[in-house]
């Protein structure tokens, strides 16, 4: 008996593809916490914050809170980032280098502080990582501008260099 | 000595990129909201069903495709096309989100938003896996119960 040839690449490719999707559809089905297929990326992180216990601010109440100094404003992104382009006002607080600037600010801030924090985009988290520890750290009054620093500029709002 | 190494070439290439592939599968299956963060970053789909229907199947078509590669002969040209097909879209998509400056993380490897950012590296890395791909698609017929019937 000679031995079967094998089939199209094409062939084979669908095969192992819809195997594939058997696989996935079961593993979907089968888990205690199955990823929501409307799940909507870009309320992403403030929904995330919004669980963290911050409150999600729009770009309309970032820039009130921005030019009535109400917050302290916090920029999560690189220093060369926030060297750039920050929303006037702001000061850097970078989440890849918190260790160095978290224990300054402590001294200067009490718990009730309320404090606005951003990112560069409705993509990046680095706001969210911030608000976090700052959450950890005790701070009580946060709000989270996830639109960030794109969102901001898009608005027509002034930048600070 | 030469024969021993043209006969084994296609096979150490079909372990090492079924098995990057099993593993890179994996974590990305274990973590399926994860992985669909890490699409989302990359800002090329803008649809939320989409983005999400990514993350659940791509993860297991990189192991199923892997798996194939190594452990089914018949099937395993079929594999390598998918291997070469996903990691062309993924380094194109490296390479885009480099040129529009993003600076978020791969999703290559690991899903953790911690995990290596995107860069040239990665780049050349995928670059590597393709041409081992496109090695192991060349000698998918390489194995004795492959040969037609005379």
């Amino acid at each position: 008996m000679h031995p079967k040839r094998p089939c199209s690449t094409v062939g084979q490719m669908v095969a192992l593809a819809a195997l594939a999707a058997v696989l996935a559809y079961a593993a979907w089905r089968t888990s205690d916490t199955p990823l929501a297929l409307d799940y909507a990326w870009a309320s992403h992180v403030a929904t995330a914050a919004a669980e963290t216990g911050m409150r999600a601010v729009t770009v309309d109440e970032a820039h009130a809170i921005a030019t009535s100094f109400s917050h302290l404003v916090l920029d999560a992104r690189k220093p060369s980032d926030f060297a750039a382009g920050r929303i006037p006002g702001a000061m850097s607080l970078p989440v890849s280098d918190l260790d160095t600037h978290l224990p300054a600010l402590a001294g200067l801030l009490t718990p009730e502080q309320p404090l606005l924090v951003y990112c560069s985009g409705a993509e990046c988290e680095e706001s969210l990582e911030l608000g976090r520890i700052l959450i950890q750290s005790g701070y009580t009054n946060i709000a989270l501008f996830a639109g960030g620093m794109a969102e901001w500029t898009a608005a027509g709002h002034p930048v600070e260099q | 000595m030469k024969q021993a190494l043209f006969l084994l070439g296609p096979h150490l290439a079909r372990l090492i990129l079924g098995g990057v592939f099993l593993f890179a599968g994996y974590v990305k299956i274990i973590d399926p909201v994860g992985f669909a963060k890490n699409i989302y970053q990359y800002q090329l789909l803008t649809d939320d069903r989409l983005i999400n229907l990514s993350a659940l199947f791509l993860p297991w078509l990189e192991v199923i495709a892997g798996a194939a590669l190594i452990l089914a002969p018949r099937l395993r040209q079929g594999a390598a096309a998918w291997l070469i097909l996903l990691l062309t879209v993924f380094t194109t998509a490296v390479v885009v989100s480099i040129l529009r400056g993003l600076d978020i993380s791969c999703g290559c490897l690991s899903t953790n938003p911690d995990a290596a950012k995107i860069g040239w590296k990665k780049v050349a890395e995928n670059t590597g896996l393709l041409a081992l791909a496109v090695f192991a698609y060349l000698h998918a017929g390489r194995h004795p119960s492959l040969k037609r019937p005379a």
